[in-house]
C-alpha cells in the first residue's frame, strides 16, 4: 500500500479527480507501453489506474502484461472499490489474495479500523470468506 | 474468463462483460445468498457458456452440481442467469429462447447489444446512397441492419437476423465465394431456401443489395423504416401533400383508369365470337387460347381469358389441361424453386393459382406493358363479383400492384389481405 493513501487521503482525491477530468477519454491501451522498472512511470501508472473507468480500465487489461495488471489491480485496490470479474479472474491465486487483504484494510480504514487490527483480522480469514465479504 | 478468451469474443460481447456480468453475478451474490465457492462456480459456468465450452442448454444439468447445498430454487436462479446474461447475447449463442422456455420462462423482447462506436465510426443516416462493400467498411452498423421481416436459417442450421451481414453470409454459402455472374444470381434467388420464402418486395432488395455487393454498384438505401429497402433510383422526397391534392390526382387516377378500361374493352373480342370459333364448346376455348399465347395474340388471349372466367371455366382448365398445368409448373419451378411445383398438384388455394396463372401468361407470355397488365388484370377479375382479388390499389403510388404471395413450408399463402 502506498503511503500516500493514507494520511494524505483528503489531498489525494482532489489530485484524483484533477486526473480523472484530465484522463477522460483517454486511450488506455496504450498504457502497456509504460516501463514498470522506471519508478516514475510506474507512479504514473498506478494513479492512472486509480482513476480509470470501467472501459479504461478494459482498454488496459486487453493489452497489459501480467505484471502490469497485477499493478493495475494493486492500484484499484488502494481505492476501495469492487474490481471487475474479469480482473479478479485474471489474478494468480497468490496476487488475488493480496489485493482482496488491500481492499479490506482500505474498507476497514474508512470504518476507523487501524491497519494493524485489520491485518489481525485478515489473519482469521480464509480466501473463501475474505472474496465473500467483499462482494 | 482470462484475457486472452475474453478477446477471442466480438468487442459487444467483451464490453457486456465487462460492464453488466460482473455487476449482475455481485448482485446474484446478494440475492441468493450465495457463498463464495458458489459464486466462483456460477461466474465459471457463464464463461463457459459465453466461450462456447458448454452448451447453453445444459445450464439448469449444471447448476445441479453446485457445491455447498444451495438452498435456492435452481430453476428461478438458471431462469435469471438465462434473462439477464444470456439472452442479450441470442445472437451469438443462439438457443437462449430455447433455455427460457424450458425454464417455464417468456421469452423477452428482442435486444441486440450495441456494437461499441470507435471514433472512426461514422453515424449512418437514414436515406444514403452508396457501395455495398464500401458501406460495410465504413459504417459498422450496415452490415446489422435488417432486409427481409423473418429470420433466415444459416449454414449450421440456426436462425439468425435477417441482416445484411448474414444475407451475404448466406449467398456465398449458396453460391461459393467469389464474384458471381447475374445468372448465379438469379439462381440463388429464385432456388435458395431462404430466398424463395420472400416475398417479392424483399427479394427486389436482396437482388440490389447482392448485385451491389458483386458488382460494386452504386444504390440507394432507405433505413428510416424496421427494415432497410434498397433501389436504384433515389426515392422521391416523401413530402407530404396536402389532402386536396391527393384527392384530385386519385381522382384524375380513377378517370384515367376508366378510359383505359374502355379502350382495352374495346379491343376485346365479343364472347359470341370466341364461342362461335370455339363451335360453342367452352373446352375448346382453351385450345383457342393456347395457341393465341403460342402467336403473342394479347387481345385474343385476353378475351379468352375474360370468356373462361365469365364461364367459371378458368380454375378447371388450370386444374386439368396438361399444356396450360405444365407451362404454370416450370414458371413456379423458376420463380419459386423446383421443390415449389408440387404445390401445383397439392391443395393449392385456387386463387392462387389464378392469381400466378395470370402473371404467367400476360406478364411472362405477352410481356404486357405494366400499364396494360394491371388493366387487363383488373378487368378479368371483375367480371364476377366475390371472386377474390388478385391485384391491390397502393393508393400512395397511385398504381396497383399483385398481392403478394409467400412459401411457408412447401405451401403457397398469401402475405398480405387485401
Amino acid at each position: 500500500m502506498n503511503a500516500d493513501d493514507g494520511d494524505n487521503l483528503g489531498t489525494n482525491y482532489v489530485t484524483r479527480a484533477l486526473l480523472k477530468s484530465a484522463t477522460d477519454g483517454m486511450d488506455y491501451s496504450r498504457l502497456q507501453e509504460m516501463d514498470l522498472q522506471v519508478p516514475e512511470e510506474r507512479r504514473l501508472f498506478e494513479q492512472l489506474a486509480k482513476v480509470a473507468t470501467q472501459d479504461q480500465q478494459r482498454q488496459l487489461l486487453q493489452e497489459a502484461n501480467p505484471d502490469q495488471i497485477k499493478l493495475f489491480a494493486e492500484a484499484l485496490a488502494e481505492t476501495g472499490q469492487k474490481l471487475n470479474k474479469v480482473i479478479m479472474d485474471n489474478l494468480t491465486p497468490g496476487v488475488k489474495r493480496e489485493v482482496a487483504e488491500t481492499t479490506y484494510i482500505v474498507k476497514e480504514a474508512r470504518r476507523g479500523v487501524s491497519e494493524a487490527e485489520a491485518r489481525a483480522k485478515l489473519a482469521e480469514l480464509d480466501d473463501a470468506k475474505l472474496y465473500g465479504m467483499l462482494k | 474468463m482470462l484475457i486472452n478468451e475474453l478477446k477471442t469474443l466480438p468487442e459487444e460481447i467483451q464490453v457486456f462483460i465487462w460492464e453488466v456480468v460482473s455487476d449482475f453475478n455481485d448482485k446474484l451474490y446478494d440475492e441468493f445468498s450465495l457463498d463464495y465457492p458458489q459464486f466462483e462456480f456460477i461466474n465459471k459456468v457463464e464463461d463457459d457458456i459465453i466461450l462456447k465450452k458448454t452448451k447453453i442448454v445444459d445450464l439448469p444439468i449444471i447448476l445441479e452440481k453446485m457445491p455447498n447445498h444451495f438452498k435456492g430454487d435452481l430453476r428461478v436462479l438458471a431462469l435469471k442467469i438465462a434473462t439477464v446474461v444470456f439472452w442479450p447475447l441470442q445472437d451469438y449463442l443462439g438457443n437462449v429462447d430455447r433455455l427460457i422456455l424450458r425454464l417455464g420462462g417468456k421469452v423477452p423482447k428482442h435486444i441486440s447489444l450495441k456494437k461499441k462506436q470507435s471514433s472512426d465510426d461514422k453515424q449512418l443516416p437514414e436515406t444514403f446512397q452508396g457501395k455495398v462493400k464500401d458501406l460495410i467498411n465504413k459504417y459498422p452498423e450496415f452490415k446489422d441492419l435488417r432486409l427481409s421481416p423473418n429470420k433466415i436459417v444459416n449454414d449450421k442450421g440456426l436462425m439468425v437476423n435477417p441482416s445484411v451481414q448474414n444475407w451475404i453470409a448466406d449467398y456465398i454459402h449458396f453460391l461459393g465465394a467469389g464474384q458471381h455472374s447475374s445468372l448465379e444470381r438469379a439462381k440463388y434467388i429464385s432456388k435458395s431456401p431462404n430466398a424463395l420464402k420472400l416475398a417479392d418486395k424483399y427479394k427486389n432488395c436482396l437482388r440490389y443489395l447482392l448485385l451491389s455487393y458483386d458488382e460494386n454498384t452504386e444504390l440507394y438505401f432507405n433505413r428510416s423504416e424496421s427494415l432497410l429497402t434498397i433501389e436504384e433510383e433515389p426515392a422521391k422526397q416523401n413530402i407530404k401533400q396536402p389532402e386536396a391534392d391527393v384527392n384530385v390526382g386519385f381522382d384524375k387516377f380513377l378517370s384515367n383508369l376508366k378510359s383505359k378500361l374502355n379502350k382495352f374493352e374495346e379491343q376485346l373480342f365479343p364472347s359470341d365470337i370466341i364461342m362461335s370459333e370455339a363451335e360453342n364448346n367452352i373446352n375448346k376455348v382453351r385450345d383457342i387460347l393456347w395457341q393465341s399465347i403460342g402467336v403473342g395474340d394479347r387481345d385474343k388471349t385476353i378475351s379468352c381469358l375474360k370468356l373462361l372466367i365469365e364461364r367459371k371455366a378458368l380454375d378447371l382448365m388450370i386444374k386439368e389441361d396438361n399444356r396450360f398445368r405444365n407451362i404454370l409448373k416450370r414458371f413456379i419451378g423458376v420463380k419459386y424453386g423446383q421443390n415449389m411445383e408440387r404445390a401445383l398438384a397439392e391443395n393449392i388455394d385456387p386463387l392462387i393459382a389464378r392469381r400466378i396463372f395470370l402473371e404467367m401468361i400476360l406478364s411472362d407470355k405477352l410481356s404486357l406493358p405494366e400499364e396494360d397488365l394491371f388493366v387487363a388484370v383488373f378487368l378479368l377479375t371483375n367480371i364476377s363479383t366475390n371472386s377474390g382479388q388478385l391485384i391491390y390499389l397502393d393508393k400512395k403510388d397511385q398504381k396497383f400492384q399483385w398481392r403478394t404471395i409467400q412459401v411457408v413450408g412447401n405451401k403457397f399463402a398469401w402475405v398480405d389481405k387485401v
